[in-house]
């Protein structure tokens, strides 16, 4: 069961997993909580509610090394598994031996996945696109002829996500990625469509590149509300509400509002969601 | 006041159970699963309760007690209590308009 929470961004795990992981103790998890928890886990990855964890040198580490990583890494994955694929001998039963080749593959694919994800978080664009790109990437660990299914939702997200980037004025990334990840579509390890995981390596490798040069978003914490938690949640772009602007400054005025009650109210303090933190809450203890 | 929700996106409805469920005081995610499976009559999953919970707990609208041994309880903060209200009472005048018209009545 740990296995499934080590999916969820480490942050994350750092703020949720010790209670998670005791949820799931006491509540043994069903095949359809285990479809949740995957769930769960790619949309803390697309809308990260937690902020990162500092890097080493105490500043937070820089988004788009967290795209250009994996995207290299990935392409060297994709490429090599492509090549070593064509060059394969061919097996007992008339197809190419490769086992370990598509576990070579999958990590590349798993790769930049990651990389769409942190792109679609440092852009704001094509969040759906990098989470079907992800969900495609995992579906190729499952057995054949699923992992065909996962194969192409990846190849065909990554399609819709070039095209997303492409319109957002990203031209040279999301027109390579788009024309490579065409190309993937017809992928066969029988033949030299092998290697057509090259185009498709390369294209992530010049994403990985330029995304170096991109510029970090601005820090959202300045224009949203702080947490009055803890200071390790930090807001997104999902606090903007697109109908309606930035929403902060009325967050902020409710916060106040609130306050500003419960002061009116001093010492009478009605219902149990107003009264002070009890050291041993009433519905926690009912468990166990 | 109910505009937190409309954010929310699919963990909006979930949202709204988590925040009943605390409403009637604190509880760790176990408690808080139970509660609502018994509220709602539908399970929720493990993924979407903390979803869900993280999203409150940044919007302000619930907060973390210290923790007793691994569980961490959760409880409403005064911003989530009244906006709890508002999104209730808001809900009331959509059912009590959508009883009356079932009843004939073109309120």
């Amino acid at each position: 069961m740990s296995a499934l929470v080590r999916l969820y961004p480490r942050a994350w795990r750092e703020r949720y997993g010790a209670e998670f992981l005791e949820l799931l103790a006491d509540r043994p998890a069903s095949a359809r909580d285990r479809f949740d928890i995957l769930h769960g886990a790619l949309d803390a990855w697309i809308h990260p509610q937690v902020r990162a964890t500092p890097a080493a040198n105490g500043e937070p580490r820089p988004l788009r090394l967290t795209i250009a990583g994996p995207a290299v890494v990935g392409a060297i994955l994709l490429i090599a598994s492509g090549l070593a694929t064509y060059a394969a001998p061919m097996g007992g039963f008339g197809y190419k031996e490769t086992g370990a080749l598509t576990t070579v593959l999958v990590g590349g694919l798993i790769a930049v996945a990651f990389a769409a994800v942190a792109m679609a978080r440092i852009t704001s664009a094509g969040s759906g696109a990098a989470a079907a790109i992800l969900a495609g990437a995992f579906i190729t660990l499952l057995p054949w002829p699923i992992l065909i299914v996962g194969f192409l939702l990846h190849a065909i997200a990554t399609v819709g996500f070039g095209v997303i980037l492409f319109l957002s004025g990203r031209r040279l990334m999301g027109g390579a990625l788009t024309v490579s990840a065409l190309l993937l579509t017809s992928f066969n390890t029988e033949d030299e469509r092998a290697l057509l995981t090259i185009p498709i390596g390369l294209a992530w490798i010049l994403v990985g590149l330029l995304a170096i040069r991109l510029k970090a978003p601005q820090p959202i914490t300045q224009r949203t509300a702080p947490s009055r938690q803890s200071p390790r949640f930090a807001a997104t772009d999902e606090f903007r509400s697109p109908s309606t602007g930035p929403i902060s400054p009325r967050l902020h005025r409710l916060q106040g509002q609130a306050r500003s009650s419960r002061r009116g109210r001093g010492a009478r303090r009605v219902g149990p969601a107003r009264s002070p933190a009890p050291r041993r809450a009433p519905g926690s203890s009912g468990h166990s | 006041m109910t505009q937190p929700f409309g954010e929310l996106g699919r963990f909006a409805e979930p949202s709204l159970y988590i925040l009943v469920s605390l409403s009637g005081g604190p509880k760790h995610g176990y408690a808080i699963m139970a509660d609502v499976e018994e509220i709602s009559g539908s399970p929720m999953g493990p993924g979407t309760l903390y979803g869900a919970l993280a999203r409150l707990e940044r919007r302000g609208l619930v907060e973390a007690l210290e923790p007793e041994e691994r569980r961490r309880p959760y409880r409403l903060t005064g911003l989530g209590s009244s906006t709890l209200q508002a999104r209730l009472e808001s809900l009331g005048g959509f059912v009590r308009t959508g009883l009356a018209r079932l009843g004939g009545d073109p309120t």
